[in-house]
């Protein structure tokens, strides 16, 4: 085959550019370090050094995280160690006051060391992490997870919401503990607290009068809101009342209870209160006042109902019922109606808003209608009943220790004894939330240990994609260097030849 | 004469001129596109002596020029494969540089988008955090504008390389006319001077570099070129002349098409595309690689967006509002109005960011149907003419037109930024990142049991769906202001018609007879029975029934039925009957004192107003009660019984007064009852008789209207009816005062009478108004629709206040009923309660397995269901899953989150979508990554090609070479040939001259 002289010197200069270019190539690489100059060179290694390193970035975070979960986790077993500390002292302050060999003395030091540790509690359970952030109140956790009321009662402030971080790329680690489930409720056996003894268990005629429980407290005439006797609530709880333009005067008055057997349900019985009065102008009488003897430890959400009428015999009747707390003197109203004597019950049925302990008022009253001067109040109530909903009665954590410090005050051995069932279950809700922070510290952990070695593997990985290795380029570079010294060797060689050198 | 000086001579000549040939072949060894030149010699005419015949010499036939046809033409294809190799991996490898970075690529932005956010997640309240989060969308904002920049100026560059590629063709075209013009001076090839050929060649092979071409020789050696390949039919050069081609866009878009034409000043063809030559290879890198990078960017770009600003809005930022949007994409359109002969202007907007048009749109407005045709690569898309002219909608772009269009005026809508290029952050405050939930979940303190629910959110794509039949209110009335009259058959199983949640004043009226069994039921989707007749166990079941989009789980439940005020479902009353409502309207008026033009406020009163009343005389021999006492309600008051004594008509007159009785003895004051009969007469035959309440009316045969008239008001004492003028050729017979409300019998001998009308009774109508600033509300009671068709009043469905839900109407019974319905959206409360996943609820355990919704604000039942654990319960846009069986008289209220602070659901949320499939079934760093791999790929594909093209290229050539190029060896050897060979001839001639000599000295 014949060769062109062009022919062959372009041939020539082509395949010397060739070389030069890879010996170049392999000169930037042994330069820069890395297998790739531009990404173009090798597309898809391109993309895998960009998914390997995005994933190391991501790593990392995930490390950065990991830490901010392990100090955040720290403080919480330290605040939960402190807080099953303390309750282990109040355990042995209960066992050695259950004791009835103590006096009342006694046990008042008790209740203050223990109104102590109470209180360093409750700041225990609002501890915040760094950043001041609430740690036990879920994801509410810019407001104190518990507060005090005006009556230093405790409740819980926070959600319910489990906060959860991403530790690795696949898992999610729920990081808080849940303040009403670390300082959490005790189940207690449902033995239903009536307000005093029930109408049932009176005879009929026997005694006339209700239960001796039930305080009662004779009629009054009021044109303004207050009853005489008795710490009185607010005035506007009363129903409105249209007012005679001088207090009237009374001339005179009666007032009576019995039982009576037309309860509400069957077999069961009914208190009626009557009051009778004549008035001189128009006025308002209230009375009675019934007032049940204390029903103790209600907790929230306790039902209380009862059923209330009033008979044909009576004017038109204001009936009115409220919960007063014995030691706030708060009162929750129950039943707020003016009922026309139409002889048929009425029930209701509300829910304890407020842990304590309580006495149950009822109070009717009437107003002179026709305005002549009389008045005739009748109001049967039906049986007065303190349910717990389903299985248990729950009282709250900071119930229990306060109920403990009112048994302590009230040198109730009986009832300190109770509680201290009640303060083991507290110290193993305590616990069980210790050991699942401990849990979580130990799989941080491990998980910081998994994501290191992920860290190194894929660290490795991109080495492998992206370095070179030295040796290899080295030798590479010195086989192409070598062909190109012989393709230019070997060209000016060739190129000399040429047949007119030999033509004289 | 054979004689040897002459042989000698002719032999030095030819050997002469084979070694000039020589010395040139040596001259031009360097030469571009030379072809070797060989001397052709041949011998000279023979000389006959006798019988034998003596040699004359050589001569030169011809100088050949070494050539192969064949050859060059493969190495003018394979020259067109290779280069079309170059500028596609050239330029590819750019795009790939750019997009596949180590450092600048979109996955890094994107990864430290999300990185941000995972932190952001440890700590959800801190401010530094949010920062970082606010400063990584941005630094991604501004990835996806350079990278987006960087695609654009590739792009733009090779256009303009196009552009000078398309100039050369057209430049060799030209010089290859000229050479044709001097070619055809020969008529042989053969006869032409090689170095012309030469040129022609070198030309050709230029061309062939730039593109395909087919090339034709002719006979004298004249080409003519086809621009494209043999046999395209694009001829670029003839004999004759050129044509030329150029490039033009469709748009502004540096990445857009590029159309060749040919003739661009004359008959403007385009031209198919070509994949060979550099021209080829920049038309296949534009379209096969920058315009899919390009939109596979903006696609990214696009849905990244959509899905950040959809999830950010679901949570609640630290103020406790509803997050906005984190990016924005504005996509601007370029108008190429070249194409119109009308005067308009076009306004673009952008409504719908999901669906834009990439390619060029061509609109084009047609007379006939006042319609514009929408064409996307001359694929017409039929919805967009259905749209009313001027002012349509078309793939997430909002035109509105102004001015008169002229037929065929087309114009071109072209994007000019792409959304990578706009994509910018819309949010800039830290406190605004929305990373909380925005509603809580909170066990009642008193729940018996522990069980810890989980709260979380529908997406508006996984919620429930509605009711599937019926035909919507919105569908129906679509921009919701004006009346639509409709029949609809009745069905007990499916409803009528479907309001549409945020629904203002709807209005649904019935035409049902006074005789049908027709009833109208109204309920919500959870089968809360809020309006219409009491009924049974069976019915509800039916009406509920879940194909027609009620909630399987939800019991039917009429504890809100036809309830008004705080009673009422959601403190919405639904109502039924016929409701007047005082209308406030703004009329204008001229101003007394200053002469200005105010608007002033009046408000008219509330009226209903019935149709005929429907003509009924009671034959059965004893009073009839029509309506029942407390069938029907007025003003919240109930009416007591209609009777009808036997023999007598029911008359509008005589149900006025039964309402007025009722209205006095309820004490209503303020509400007025009208009656009125009235028959317009168009036209008279006075042949005829005419008879009106049994009194025979008296005219002329030949009378006229006016005189009809007078004869009807001469009697008008006697029968009750006057007749009045109501326009120049029409008059009304109405009633006399006294007898408002009467029916009007007419009465003739024949069944038609001098009125153009049939005989028989004709009844009036009623109007119930009210006082200003009140309403009219004649509903049912006890009663039925039918009830209210008795007294001639239609039955229709008022909803007080918009509810966000839909409520199924239907009509049962038999038959079909008429309708009409108006309404219009309600303006959408932006209040964050309102844009709630679900206003505020409780949900109570009323038994182990039976649940009830309550609404917190109204305290109504919305909805009561069967429970299923472990089945997660849904509720408009929340979904709540339990860890255990929950028990009777748990409750669990939901409400909004009233401290965002130390949530991070919705950052969670956010940060899920990096790892999801969004976009076809791969995340979006995948798709980036698989898009940069996608254009590598091509690049190196490209490569192995060019390898492979390069050695046939080079095949080509050495052939080439090897016959036409030029050998110094080769040269050398023949110079000497051809020198020796001179000399010898020179030595004949001294020989022959020495003869001679020898001739001349004999004495």
């Amino acid at each position: 085959m014949k060769i062109s002289t062009a022919q062959f010197f372009s041939n020539s200069i082509t395949q010397m550019q060739r070389q030069q270019t890879k010996v170049a190539q392999l000169q930037t690489q042994l330069g820069t370090g890395s297998q790739l100059v531009n990404p173009s060179d090798d597309a898809s290694k391109a993309s895998t050094i960009n998914r390997l390193n995005s994933a190391i970035e991501r790593q990392s975070v995930f490390s950065a995280s990991l830490d901010a979960v392990e100090s955040r986790l720290g403080i919480e077993e330290v605040a939960l160690r402190s807080v099953n500390d303390l309750m282990q002292r109040v355990s042995q302050l209960t066992i050695s006051a259950a004791s009835d060999t103590l006096t009342a003395i006694d046990r008042k030091i008790v209740a203050a060391e223990i109104e102590g540790i109470r209180d360093e509690l409750f700041n225990l359970a609002n501890t915040q992490d760094f950043s001041g952030h609430y740690i036990f109140a879920g994801s509410k956790s810019t407001e104190p997870a518990f507060i005090k009321d005006e009556y230093n009662r405790v409740t819980y402030n926070g959600d319910y919401a489990s906060m959860k971080v991403g530790v690795s790329e696949n898992r999610d680690m729920t990081i808080n503990n849940i303040g009403a489930r670390v300082f959490s409720y005790v189940n207690r056996d449902p033995s239903s607290a009536t307000f005093g003894a029930s109408f049932t268990s009176n005879e009929i005629g026997g005694s006339p009068s209700p239960p001796a429980e039930w305080v009662v407290s004779s009629a009054q005439h009021v044109s303004g809101g207050v009853i005489a006797g008795f710490s009185s609530p607010e005035d506007d709880i009363y129903p409105e009342e249209s007012l005679g333009t001088d207090d009237p005067t009374v001339s005179s008055s009666n007032f009576a209870t019995s039982i009576t057997n037309n309860g509400y349900g069957t077999d069961e019985h009914a208190l009626t209160m009557n009051t009778t009065a004549t008035l001189d102008p128009y006025g308002i009488v209230r009375g009675p006042v019934l007032v049940a003897a204390e029903a103790k430890n209600i907790s929230v959400g306790d039902r209380v109902s009862l059923s209330y009428k009033v008979p044909t015999n009576s004017d038109s009747a204001d009936v009115m019922v409220y919960l007063l707390n014995t030691k706030t003197g708060e009162s929750q109203p129950v039943v707020n109606n003016t009922l026309t004597a139409d002889d048929t019950w009425h029930e209701i049925d509300i829910s304890v808003e407020v842990y304590g302990d309580y006495k149950l008022v009822i109070v009717g009253g009437a107003y002179d209608a026709d305005g002549n001067g009389e008045v005739n109040v009748n109001v049967q109530i039906g049986e007065v009943r303190v349910e717990r909903p389903g299985e248990y009665q729950r009282a709250d954590y900071f119930q229990v220790l306060d109920e403990l410090l009112s048994d302590l005050g009230a040198n109730d051995g009986d009832a300190i004894r109770k509680r201290l069932d009640e303060v083991g279950d507290l110290v193993d809700n305590n616990s069980i939330a210790l050991s699942e922070t401990a849990g979580r510290s130990a799989t941080i952990a491990s998980q910081k240990m998994v994501l290191e070695e992920s860290q190194l593997r894929l660290r490795m990985m991109l080495s492998g994609e992206k370095d070179i290795d030295y040796s290899i380029a080295v030798t590479e570079l010195s086989k192409e260097a070598l062909a190109l010294e012989a393709l230019q060797a070997s060209f000016a060689k060739i190129s000399q030849l040429s047949l007119f050198d030999y033509i004289r | 004469m054979s004689d040897f000086l002459s042989i000698g001579a002719s032999a030095v000549n030819v050997y002469r001129q084979a070694i000039a040939t020589t010395s040139n072949n040596i001259a031009n060894v360097n030469t571009e596109g030379y072809s070797k030149q060989g001397v052709n010699v041949g011998e000279s005419y023979p000389t006959q002596i006798a019988s034998y015949f003596i040699g004359t010499g050589s001569t030169v036939n011809s100088i050949q020029r070494s050539y192969d046809e064949f050859v060059e033409r493969s190495l003018r294809d394979s020259a067109s494969d290779l280069q079309a190799t170059t500028p596609f991996i050239e330029y590819t490898n750019r795009i790939v540089d750019i997009m596949g970075s180590e450092t600048a690529n979109l996955t890094n932005a994107i990864e430290a988008f999300f990185n941000a956010s995972r932190s952001l997640s440890v700590d959800p309240g801190s401010i530094p955090l949010r920062n970082e989060v606010v400063s990584s969308g941005q630094a991604l904002a501004s990835r996806f504008n350079t990278l987006s920049t960087q695609i654009d100026a590739v792009g733009t560059e090779s256009r303009d390389r196009l552009g000078a590629a398309l100039e050369e063709v057209n430049n060799l075209a030209g010089q290859l006319l000229s050479i044709n013009k001097q070619l055809g001076r020969n008529s042989e090839k053969s006869k032409q001077p090689p170095q012309l050929m030469d040129q022609r060649d070198l030309i050709l092979r230029k061309l062939s570099g730039l593109s395909t071409i087919g090339v034709t020789e002719s006979s004298n050696g004249q080409v003519s070129v086809n621009f494209g390949g043999a046999g395209r039919g694009f001829e670029i050069v003839t004999s004759s002349g050129v044509r030329e081609i150029a490039m033009v866009s469709d748009s502004a878009d540096p990445t857009g098409d590029v159309q060749l034409v040919i003739d661009p000043r004359g008959s403007k063809q385009p031209l198919p595309l070509l994949s060979g030559g550099e021209v080829g290879g920049l038309l296949t890198f534009r379209n096969e690689v920058a315009k899919v990078a390009r939109d596979g960017l903006d696609h990214i770009a696009v849905q990244f967006a959509n899905k950040v600003n959809e999830v950010h809005r679901q949570g609640f930022d630290l103020n406790g509002d509803f997050g906005q949007d984190f990016f924005r994409i504005t996509p601007s359109y370029s108008i190429n109005s070249e194409a119109v002969s009308g005067t308009f202007s076009v306004d673009v907007k952008v409504v719908d960011q999901t669906d834009l048009p990439t390619d060029p749109t061509k609109m084009m407005y047609r007379e006939s149907t006042q319609s514009w045709l929408v064409y996307t690569d001359s694929q017409l898309h039929p919805e967009a003419e259905l749209s009313v002219a001027n002012n349509f909608s078309f793939r997430g772009l909002a035109l509105s037109i102004s001015g008169t269009p002229e037929d065929a005026d087309t114009i071109i809508l072209s994007p000019k930024n792409r959304a990578a290029d706009t994509f910018t952050m819309e949010l800039r405050d830290p406190r605004r990142v929305a990373a909380s939930e925005p509603m809580t979940l909170m066990p009642a303190p008193a729940n018996s049991s522990d069980v810890s629910a989980a709260l979380s959110y529908l997406l508006p794509s996984e919620r429930s769906s509605g009711f599937d039949s019926g035909a919507r209110f919105s569908q129906l009335v679509p921009n919701l202001s004006s009346n639509t009259n409709l029949s609809l058959t009745t069905s007990s199983v499916r409803p009528a018609i479907v309001i549409d949640a945020n629904t203002s004043a709807p209005t649904l009226v019935f035409d049902i007879g006074p005789n049908s069994d027709q009833q109208v039921q109204v309920l919500t989707a959870e089968s809360v029975h809020l309006a219409g007749t009491v009924i049974t166990g069976s019915e509800a079941a039916q009406l509920v029934a879940s194909d027609a989009g009620f909630n399987a789980g939800a019991a039917y439940n009429s504890e809100y039925l036809n309830q008004t005020g705080s009673n009422a479902y959601l403190d919405t009353a639904v109502r039924l009957g016929a409701i007047g409502k005082t209308i406030t309207e703004v009329v204008p008026e001229i101003d007394s004192a200053s002469g200005d033009l105010l608007s002033r406020q009046i408000q008219l009163p509330p009226a209903i107003s019935s149709k005929v009343v429907p003509s009924y005389t009671n034959s059965s021999g004893s009073e009839v009660t029509l309506i029942d006492a407390g069938d029907l309600t007025l003003n919240g008051q109930s009416l007591g019984a209609l009777t009808l004594p036997s023999t007598e008509a029911l008359s509008a007159a005589k149900i006025s007064a039964w309402l007025k009785s009722e209205i006095s003895a309820s004490g209503q004051t303020g509400l007025v009852v009208n009656a009125k009969t009235d028959i317009l007469v168009a036209g008279i035959d006075a042949t005829q008789t005419l008879e009106i309440n049994d009194v025979s009316i008296d005219y002329d045969v030949y009378a006229d209207m006016t005189e009809m008239l007078t004869a009807i008001n001469a009697v008008s004492g006697q029968t009750g009816v006057r007749a009045e003028w109501d326009s120049e050729t029409a008059f009304r017979l109405t009633n006399a005062a006294g007898f408002e409300g009467e029916n009007i019998v007419l009465g003739g001998t024949d069944s038609v009478t001098a009125l153009n009308l049939s005989t028989g009774s004709y009844s009036g109508r009623l109007v119930v108004t009210g006082e200003v600033g009140e309403e009219v509300a004649l509903t049912l009671g006890a009663g039925q629709p039918s009830d209210l068709g008795q007294i001639g009043f239609y039955t229709g469905v008022y909803v007080d206040k918009p509810l966000n839900e839909e409520l199924a109407v239907f009509v049962t019974g038999t038959g079909s009923v008429g309708s009409a319905i108006s309404g219009r959206a309600a303006n959408v409360d932006q209040s964050s309660v309102a844009q709630l996943p679900a206003s505020p609820y409780k949900l109570t355990f009323t038994s182990d397995d039976i649940y009830t919704i309550t609404d917190t604000a109204t305290d109504t039942v919305v909805s009561k269901r069967l429970f299923e654990f472990g089945v997660p319960i849904e509720y408009r846009g929340t979904s709540i899953s339990f860890s255990e069986k929950p028990k009777k008289g748990d409750e669990f209220s939901v409400s909004a989150n009233a401290s965002p602070g130390g949530n991070n659901k919705n950052i969670l949320a956010l940060i899920e979508w990096s790892k999801r499939p969004i976009i076809s079934g791969q995340t979006f760093s995948e798709a980036y990554l698989d898009l940069v791999s996608g254009v590598g790929s091509r690049s190196s594909m490209s490569e192995l090609q060019r390898e492979a093209l390069q050695v046939v290229y080079d095949q080509a050539y050495n052939t080439r070479e090897e016959s036409s190029g030029v050998n110094l060896d080769d040269e050398a050897a023949n110079l000497i040939r051809f020198q020796q060979a001179y000399q010898a001839a020179a030595q004949v001639i001294q020989a022959a001259q020495k003869s001679f000599d020898t001739l001349l000295q004999i004495r």
